[in-house]
């Protein structure tokens, strides 16, 4: 049998066939955010947390006092007074914020379960931490902030968020229950967005591959008959399982659409070329597998295929950032990690220097792209949170650093310290009942949809009660945190 | 900074346990009789003569009698729980592909994990779409196509290029996509998009495109029902026969229905003796071997061994260095061919499971086992002192293990939630879940020894682990990779434990004996069946269906336990037979 259209041709087809193209640039959409606002957000999250001793900085002068406000300029402080786990964002230091002291108040006001699951569940939720979903040790409890920013800035057409996640239980929800699974393949990335930079309109007219794009962009129109032949006749539950299907179908619909056009649909940074790079190869280690998608997500970001990307980075193995071949992370040396010097701390901080020489890596990367007058990470938040405050559990002073300042939005390359005086939810439990909190981390999330252009003012739980060992009052949820401007 | 101190227990624990006796009742027993147990033993005080079997408001000819044991032990006719919509999990997805193209390699497309309920993937919650398998749906039928069409000829039912064929194709190839016959407008539309493809295109990517879209349909990723006729007065349903053929399909062999199944299901499977027929022929297919083993994959949680690995790596590299990916694979794969000969070759009970010495060795396993290597994998009866079913094999003991040593509360633990349905026991958020290690220049102790003493120290963890250690200590004759060991760090071992809080209390030698019990036990019986009956239906058991549990238990036991009695009577159970009018 002779196919006209061959297994390779379909391959191409079926997103393979990745080019550069140049185009004019698509002003009105960044002049749209050109005002103060963030033009894109990329998440990077990691598991544990790193030792607090060797991740803060006190330099002199700056006060030790955990019950007080104040901050510093990371642009003077001398490369030598960095802390081991910090040192690697040296070069980047007027572009960083780094943010102490802020407590994961969502989980304290939770139902006391796992740390691991609590931790997930509220990073970039902010929500009440679901214990009727379907994990007994807890799950989301509502919608993860990458996603509402998302549902606002998203351009039609093109993809709604990126998401990438290496071996990480996922943070992300899509609301309560809902988890969000994420690309682990740095080539399904890449074939799930190579579409969109397109081919050169062949002077003849479609080629077949154009054709085929086109086709497939049309299925949903095809199938979404028997989805709402199905819809008007189950009950409500089953409805709202299949509108939910019918949606996500229409907004991949909009992607294919795009990517289904004759040549492609974006541009590079300032107008150029949109250039994705070569397929990411398989890598062995997590590290080099994250490094390889977080190329393309800044890639992706750059041409505005996306305006929200999230990294998500699980638990590193031993052999990653010099522990014994073998070790068993997770209890021999996270759990460990109690004490200054102790040999797991040690290796703990050696675990999240690896995190932050990336975080370093990837901000450098977008600083090296020229966007407008300034650079692609001046209009771009990203954000750094991690699963638990440290290697032993704990969900107060979670170590937040902001990189770029979303357009001007936030002043960055300072280290802010926050008071630790605040009250502690009712069902607070994650260490004595006594202990004081600073400022809640739905603020800094309220801080990031505001950053992007959002009006919302809260995120997830926006009231809570302190128990009576704090003084019983209300416990701030709400509104942006403060000092970031 | 000063170092921080990091209690180990959470202060909200001491309310419960302020008194230990009490709280440790109203913890374990009282939710697990309630939570698992269903009624046990009240099946009799509830009979209620007055009231018959086929006692149906509905028409009997279309209202086949449901297992009169469940009636009975229901006082009634049994209450109809929610038939949700089911998504194919991705394990289905994968095995219907495979059975749909049958003579071509199709592969697995990559989709992310379904979310899991006791680690079944199959609850229809569970099964929601998320922007992550939509895009993977839509880009695992391109994947899908670009395999089939250079095999095409292999599937169509005619060789003419043009729309009369492409009709016969889309009649033929969608009654099995869809396992049902397309509707007239279904396919019309679908002849109609052909035919735009194929003037635009050609006649084979027109096909291709064609498989795609139904590849995407709500009839082939979901299984959509509906019932037929009218509702009984209580509001059931009877399913069609080509619901009924899926039922059986994914409950029994966990992938689409064969054509013989559809051919049966054009004319018939409406009747109680149609549909018990299918599911006797079903249940000794070897698809229903495959399936068997998978549903003990996701219960007995075989797949943890990888887990594990990938996310921990390799054991402590002086006392175990051979364990490797080499190992790993050996072990889980003789979970599989221990199952699959147990639970369906062999006797298919759990106390086959639980007891049998007879397994599956290649030379890597060999080596843990202490027997003497073969050249490739061969059956192999392991040591009576040693070795009685699959809590005491490899997979288990090192998937519930640290690098160093086993853990015996993830190994009582585990036997906890998934053999006697205690409810979920997850330590306090601060507890040290680290292994004990023994302090420098401190005198030698036994992985015991320091499990007993980091309790001891640790205040209110007693209330808990006064349940939990005594069942995993008896695991203590096996090492972090599952090694048989008599001595310990040079002491010898103590696996003298005990049950509590089930049916078959009382003091436990090691964990031959453990596992024995366990198999003698009705609560063990019951838990199995609550798991098969939540994975027959796809959704959890409610507190009102317990009786349901209750009357399957029982047919289990006079089955003698065999698990494939229990296979059909669940299928003759109310929630398999009918479904929920909406």
């Amino acid at each position: 049998m002779t196919l006209r259209l061959d297994r390779r041709q379909l391959l191409n087809a079926m997103g393979l066939g990745a080019g550069t193209l140049f185009l004019p640039s698509l002003m009105s959409d960044r002049q749209a955010h050109a005002a103060g606002a963030a033009k894109r957000l990329l998440i990077y999250y990691t598991s544990h947390g790193p030792p607090y001793w060797d991740w803060s900085m006190r330099p002199a002068g700056s006060g030790d006092d955990m019950t007080q406000d104040w901050e510093f300029s990371l642009d003077t402080l001398p490369q030598s007074a960095w802390s081991k786990i910090l040192a690697p964002l040296y070069p980047l230091r007027k572009k960083v914020l780094v943010l102490d002291g802020l407590a994961n108040t969502a989980a304290f006001a939770s139902t006391p379960t796992n740390n691991h699951n609590a931790g997930r569940s509220t990073i970039w939720t902010g929500a009440e931490v679901s214990m009727d979903g379907n994990e007994a040790g807890g799950t989301g409890g509502g919608i993860s902030v990458d996603q509402v920013i998302a549902e606002q800035v998203a351009i039609a057409g093109r993809k709604k968020t990126l998401y990438c996640n290496v071996r990480a239980n996922s943070p992300l929800f899509q609301g309560k229950n809902q988890t969000i699974g994420g690309l682990s393949d740095g080539a399904r990335l890449f074939d799930s967005i190579s579409g969109f930079v397109g081919t050169t309109a062949a002077p003849s007219g479609p080629t077949n591959l154009d054709k085929i794009r086109k086709a497939r962009a049309s299925l949903p129109d095809l199938v979404r008959p028997e989805y709402d032949a199905l819809i008007k006749r189950v009950g409500s539950e089953d409805k709202r399982k299949l509108q939910g299907h019918v949606d996500l179908m229409n907004s991949l619909q909009k992607e294919l659409q795009a990517q289904a056009a004759p040549i492609g649909a974006v541009s590079g940074p300032n107008g150029g070329a949109c250039t994705l790079g070569s397929k990411p190869p398989g890598a062995t280690s997590i590290l080099n597998t994250v490094d390889g998608q977080l190329k393309l997500l800044v890639a992706a970001l750059s041409c505005d295929i996306t305006r929200v990307a999230v990294q998500a980075v699980g638990q590193l193995s031993g052999s990653e950032f010099g522990a014994v071949s073998g070790a068993d992370v997770h209890q021999d040396i996270a759990h460990q990690a109690s004490a200054p010097g102790s040999n797991a701390s040690t290796m703990m901080a050696a675990y999240y220097t690896k995190h932050t020489e990336q975080f370093a890596r990837l901000l450098s990367m977008m600083d090296a792209i020229p966007e407008g007058s300034g650079t692609m990470l001046d209009n771009t938040i990203v954000a750094w949170g991690t699963e638990l405050a440290n290697g032993p559990h704990d969900m107060y002073r979670i170590p937040f650093i902001i990189g770029g300042s979303g357009g001007g939005y936030f002043r960055t390359g300072r280290y802010l310290k926050y008071a630790e005086t605040g009250p502690t939810p009712w069902r607070a439990n994650y260490g004595p009942q006594t202990r004081r909190l600073g400022p809640a981390h739905n603020k800094l999330l309220v801080s990031m949809m505001q950053a992007m252009g959002l009006p919302n003012n809260s995120i997830g739980i926006s009231a809570a009660t302190a128990n009576s060992k704090t003084g019983g009052g209300p416990v701030d949820m709400v509104g942006p945190l403060p000092r970031l401007r | 900074m000063p170092p921080k101190a990091f209690p180990w227990h959470r202060e909200n624990v001491e309310v419960p346990m302020a008194g230990p006796g009490r709280a440790v009742q109203a913890l374990f027993l009282g939710a697990f009789v309630a939570g698992c147990m269903g009624d046990i033993g009240s099946a009799g005080s509830k009979l209620d003569d007055s009231k018959s079997p086929n006692d149906n408001p509905g028409d009997p000819s279309t209202n086949p009698p449901i297992d009169p044991g469940i009636t009975a032990a229901c006082g009634g006719p049994p209450p109809i729980g929610a038939a949700p919509i089911r998504r194919l999990s991705r394990e289905e997805y994968w095995s219907t592909l495979r059975d749909l193209f049958t003579g071509i390699d199709v592969g697995r497309p990559p989709l992310a994990p379904d979310q899991e309920t006791n680690g079944f993937e199959n609850r229809a919650k569970d099964l929601f779409a998320t922007s992550q398998n939509v895009s993977d749906f839509n880009a695992a039928a391109a994947d899908v196509v670009a395999r089939v069409l250079p095999n095409l000829a292999k599937i169509l039912p005619c060789t003419a290029k043009d729309a009369t064929c492409a009709g016969q194709f889309i009649d033929k190839f969608g009654l099995r996509a869809f396992r049902r016959p397309l509707a007239t407008d279904e396919k019309t539309r679908y002849l109609d998009f052909f035919r735009t493809q194929m003037a635009a295109i050609d006649f084979t990517t027109a096909i291709g495109l064609v498989i795609e879209g139904m590849l995407q349909s709500p009839n082939f990723l979901y299984r959509p029902e509906f019932g037929t006729g009218s509702p009984t007065g209580d509001g059931r349903l009877r399913v069609t026969g080509y619901e009924m053929a899926s039922r059986l399909s994914y409950f029994l062999w966990g992938t689409m229905p064969d054509d013989k199944l559809l051919t049966t299901a054009a004319t018939g499977l409406t009747t109680d003796d149609q549909v018990l027929v299918e599911a006797e022929r079903m249940a000794s297919d070897p698809r229903a071997r495959t399936q068997m083993i998978n549903f003990h994959r996701q219960w007995l949680a075989f797949d943890h061994i990888n887990e594990v690995y990938a996310s921990e790596g390799r054991k402590d590299a002086r006392l175990y260095p051979a364990y490797s990916d080499g190992m790993v694979s050996a072990m889980r794969e003789e979970a599989t061919r221990f199952t699959g000969r147990a639970m369906f070759d062999g006797a298919r009970t759990l106390k086959e499971l639980l007891t049998s010495r007879d397994t599956f060795v290649n030379a890597t396993l060999a080596d843990v086992y202490g027997v003497p290597r073969p050249t490739t994998w061969a059956p192999v009866t392991l040591p009576a002192n040693q070795r009685g079913g699959i809590l005491t094999q490899a997979a288990f003991l090192a998937s519930h293990a640290h690098a160093v040593a086993g853990s015996p509360p993830l190994r009582a633990v585990f036997v906890m939630n998934r053999l006697l349905c205690f409810p979920p026991l997850s330590p306090p958020p601060d507890a040290d879940t680290s292994p004990p290690t023994q302090a420098p220049g401190s005198a030698a102790r036994t992985n015991r020894q320091l499990f007993e003493e980091r309790v001891k120290a640790g205040g209110t963890c007693i209330g808990c682990h006064n349940l939990i250690d005594p069942i995993g200590f008896t695991f203590e004759n096996y090492d972090a990779i599952g090694k048989f060991r008599t001595m310990d760090n040079g002491i010898p071992v103590d696996a003298k434990g005990a049950l509590s809080g089930t049916d078959v209390d009382g003091p436990v030698s090691n964990g031959i004996e453990l596992s024995s019990k366990l198999a003698d036990s009705q609560q063990a019986q019951s838990c199995m069946t609550n798991f098969w009956f939540e994975y027959a239906v796809g959704r959890d058991r409610t507190e009102a269906e317990a009786c349901k549990v209750t009357a399957l238990t029982k047919t289990l036991k006079d089955a003698g336990g065999d698990v494939r009695r229990l296979q059909v009577a669940l299928v003759r159970s109310p929630d398999f037979l009918y479904r929920k009018a909406n």
